[in-house]
Order: C-alpha cells, then sequence, then structure tokens
C-alpha cells in the first residue's frame, strides 16, 4: 500500500516537475516577446523622432501639367468567335493606353466617315453597306452598337489615370470572314476629359 | 510500405517558369504593339479663361508614334442630352473661337501648339465648348478597320465677375413609371452664363404623407434643358394627388422655384 502510494507520489512530482518545466519555458518565451517588442518600440520611436526632426512630417507630393493622353496600338485581323443566325461573328481587338489627369475621362467610340444616315456605323464597301452595324465594347462592359446619333461610351473612370490600359472589342456579324474583310471603316477613338 | 516518393519540384518549377515566360512575352507584346504604334496627347487637358475678344488661350498637341499624324482641329458647341450626358456636337462649329491652325502634319515625335482666339465678345458674355483634335496617321487607304485619335478637351471662357448670371427655369414636371417602380423628374433649363451644377431641394405634401429632399446638383450648359430627378418612388407613397414645392439652387444662390399639384398613378 504505501508502496503503492510512493509510487503514485514520484508520478505526480514527476508530471509537476515537467508541467513546471512548460511554465517556465513559456515564461521565457513571454519575457523574449517583451524584450522583442520593446526593442522595436524603442527603434520605431527613434527613427520617427529622427525624420520629425529632420524634415518634417514626410508627405511625397507634386504638380503634373493638365494633360489628356491616347496610345492605341493597330487593330487586329478580325477573327471567328463564334456563331449568331445564319453567318458568324468576328472579333477585333484594339489596345488602347490612357494618361489623363481632369476627371472624369470618357472613351467612346465614333465613326470617322459619317455622322448620319444609314452608313454611320457600319462597315461599307463602295455603294454596300454591311448590316448589322459594328458594336463596341471596353473593360467587360455590354458590346455597344454604332450606329447611335450619340456615340456610345465605352468606358468612364472617375480618377486621374497615368498609363492605365483596357482592350476595346469590336465585333462584327457576317455570312463570311471575306465579307468581313473587304469593308472598311474609319473609327474616331475618342478620349473627352471632363464635361463642359 | 510507403511508395517511392517522386520529386515534383523540377515538374513544378518548369511549369512555373514557361508560365512566367509566357506571361513576360504577352506583356512585351502588348507593350510593343502600344509602343510601335504610340499616341496623341494634348496639353491642358481643360482651357479655362475669361470670355474677353483677343484671348482664348494655346493648346500643345504631340505626335508620339513613330509614324507621321495628320492634325485637325475644330472648336464644336456642346450637344446635351435631357439625361445631363454631352458630347461634342460634330455637325457645328463655334465660329466666334478660331484656332490659328486647322489642320496640319506633324512629324513622329513632333509638337505644335495651337491659339485659338475670341473673335468677337459671345452673347451671353459666356462660352462652352469642346476642342477636337484629331490625329489620323498616315497610311495608305486600305480595307479593314482604321483608327484615328480624337481628344476632346473643354473649353470654358467664363462671364467677367461682374457679369456672372446664376438663373434656373423649371420646366415640366412628370413621373416616369408607376408610385412603386418609378421617379418624379422636373425639366430645368440653364437660363443663366455659368456652368456651376444645378440642384434642387423638394418637398412633395399630401394623403397625411411628406417626403422632403435635396436634389443631387447636375452641370447644365446655358441654354439646355435637363430633366432632374426629384425623387425615386418606390411605393412609399400612395396614389393620389399631391402637392409638390421645388426650390432650384445653383453655386449656393436661389435660383428659381415653384409649388404645384401633381397626380401620381
Amino acid at each position: 500500500m504505501s508502496a503503492g502510494r510512493a509510487s503514485t507520489t514520484i508520478w505526480f512530482s514527476a508530471r509537476r516537475a515537467k508541467r513546471d518545466s512548460f511554465a517556465v519555458s513559456a515564461r521565457t518565451r513571454n519575457r523574449a516577446g517583451a524584450l522583442a517588442l520593446a526593442v522595436a518600440v524603442l527603434a520605431t520611436s527613434l527613427v520617427l523622432a529622427a525624420l520629425a526632426r529632420g524634415q518634417g512630417s514626410p508627405v511625397p507630393g507634386g504638380t503634373v501639367p493638365s494633360t489628356l493622353s491616347l496610345s492605341l496600338s493597330q487593330p487586329s485581323p478580325f477573327r471567328r468567335a463564334g456563331s449568331a443566325g445564319r453567318g458568324s461573328v468576328y472579333t477585333s481587338v484594339i489596345h488602347a493606353e490612357v494618361t489623363a489627369t481632369d476627371t472624369p475621362i470618357r472613351l467612346s467610340l465614333a465613326d470617322g466617315e459619317v455622322t448620319r444616315g444609314p452608313r454611320l456605323g457600319h462597315l461599307v464597301r463602295g455603294s454596300s453597306v454591311l448590316s448589322p452595324a459594328l458594336r463596341a465594347q471596353a473593360g467587360g462592359g455590354a458590346f455597344l452598337s454604332l450606329d447611335a446619333a450619340f456615340p456610345p461610351q465605352l468606358k468612364r473612370w472617375g480618377r486621374p489615370l497615368s498609363g492605365a490600359t483596357t482592350k476595346i472589342r469590336l465585333r462584327q456579324e457576317a455570312p463570311d470572314a471575306r465579307v468581313v474583310r473587304n469593308h472598311h471603316k474609319l473609327l474616331l477613338v475618342t478620349l473627352t476629359a471632363e464635361g463642359p | 510500405m510507403r511508395p517511392p516518393t517522386v520529386n515534383r519540384r523540377p515538374a513544378r518549377a518548369r511549369r512555373s517558369a514557361i508560365a512566367a515566360l509566357c506571361l513576360l512575352v504577352a506583356g512585351f507584346g502588348a507593350a510593343h504593339a502600344l509602343g510601335a504604334s504610340g499616341g496623341l496627347s494634348v496639353t491642358p487637358g481643360i482651357l479655362e479663361h475669361v470670355a474677353q475678344p483677343g484671348g482664348g488661350g494655346s493648346l500643345k498637341v504631340s505626335n508620339t508614334t513613330s509614324r507621321p499624324m495628320k492634325v485637325s482641329l475644330a472648336v464644336r458647341p456642346w450637344l446635351q442630352s435631357r439625361s445631363g450626358s454631352v458630347a461634342p456636337n460634330r455637325r457645328r462649329v463655334l465660329g466666334k473661337v478660331r484656332p490659328n491652325r486647322l489642320s496640319f502634319g506633324l512629324r513622329a515625335g513632333g509638337t505644335r501648339t495651337v491659339r485659338l482666339r475670341l473673335a468677337r465678345r459671345p452673347k451671353g458674355r459666356s462660352l462652352y465648348g469642346a476642342v477636337e483634335v484629331t490625329g489620323t496617321p498616315k497610311r495608305r487607304r486600305g480595307k479593314g478597320v482604321r483608327i484615328a485619335y480624337r481628344l476632346v478637351t473643354s473649353l470654358r471662357l467664363y462671364p467677367p465677375a461682374g457679369a456672372r448670371r446664376f438663373r434656373a427655369r423649371p420646366g415640366r414636371l412628370f413621373e416616369h413609371g408607376t408610385v412603386r417602380h418609378g421617379a418624379l423628374f422636373l425639366a430645368v433649363k440653364n437660363a443663366g452664363n455659368t456652368i456651376d451644377p444645378i440642384g434642387a431641394r423638394v418637398r412633395i405634401s399630401g394623403h397625411r404623407h411628406t417626403l422632403s429632399g435635396v436634389v443631387a446638383p447636375k452641370t447644365i450648359l446655358p441654354g439646355a434643358t435637363v430633366n432632374l430627378r426629384l425623387t425615386r418612388l418606390r411605393g412609399t407613397l400612395p396614389r393620389g394627388r399631391y402637392r409638390i414645392g421645388v426650390r432650384l439652387t445653383q453655386a449656393g444662390h436661389g435660383v428659381g422655384g415653384f409649388r404645384r399639384g401633381v397626380r401620381l398613378r
């Protein structure tokens, strides 16, 4: 009986010793963490004090002249993207890069050959007009038809831009690729700074 | 027994390297495509001056493409729709503002300054227009889609300090949709000579309901009419006749107002 109690005591004491060692290691870790934190706080305060003494609060800034700039890639050749009705859908892509300081900035696409009439927004070849009208989209928006009297706004930015890129996608439905290739159109990629 | 481990690291690294290379090539291709064609830029983006004969300011046009470009310039009036959106009216030009050059060739990397001159004093002592700079890269007339650059900057010739007039004229009051899903609009004409946005305070009362609020201001060109949305109707007001009081404001000034009865459907 006594032997059993003694063994129990020993077992308990061993367990306590193990627990105590854990407690000691945890305490040591806490102390090390607190020391590191104190050193970090001290270093940060010293750096901030040096900055404040040197040149006041560090506020980066500058001014740029009011500007409006547009860069465009050549439109890629029309490629078949799917089928629609009795024909196919062909798409072409134009990469645009915009830099502008005055907001809001609007990107739109207009017909560069006519401003009204049945040829507005359509690919043409001589007297032949390809129907339906060319459609355009930019930055994941909806495809908008270019035959509207008011040029469709493809994208709008509410902040100044520096080298912002966007993709303008053109879509044309046609019976075959040769028809699309043989027609032509001059498009005005328009960038407008602010309103009136 | 554990199966023999296969060292997947080299394959994964190879795949990552191929993906990075593809991204690099794609990025370089896009940058090269843009860089090869370059662009057109105009400084400043907005021209602001007092409307005095002889004045008007100047624009600097730069061709950053690697090819010569034909540049044409036109000063056009704005066209404003009833919703408030604006675009230059491509069928008209503002004859009172004359650029010293209407079209010119610009070599690759070239810059040219164009001066604008207000020929005579405008009728309302102010003039607002769009300066449209169109750049067409010189190229054989071919098939397919060709593109040209069009940069539209704003020309604001403000009235002199003593000649500023803030005035707005309320027009038709109409309901679009129903009392459940609709809105109440007021057509407002800018009868002044500034482009300070016009807003309103509105109060609708009747049928033991009262609704009041502030209407978000909108820029309206002098002489143009735009529909201001007074309130959205989301079933908060039952059908019937109401009294509406509107007070129009512009640049902190009260510029007009009215009280009318309206039937909401």
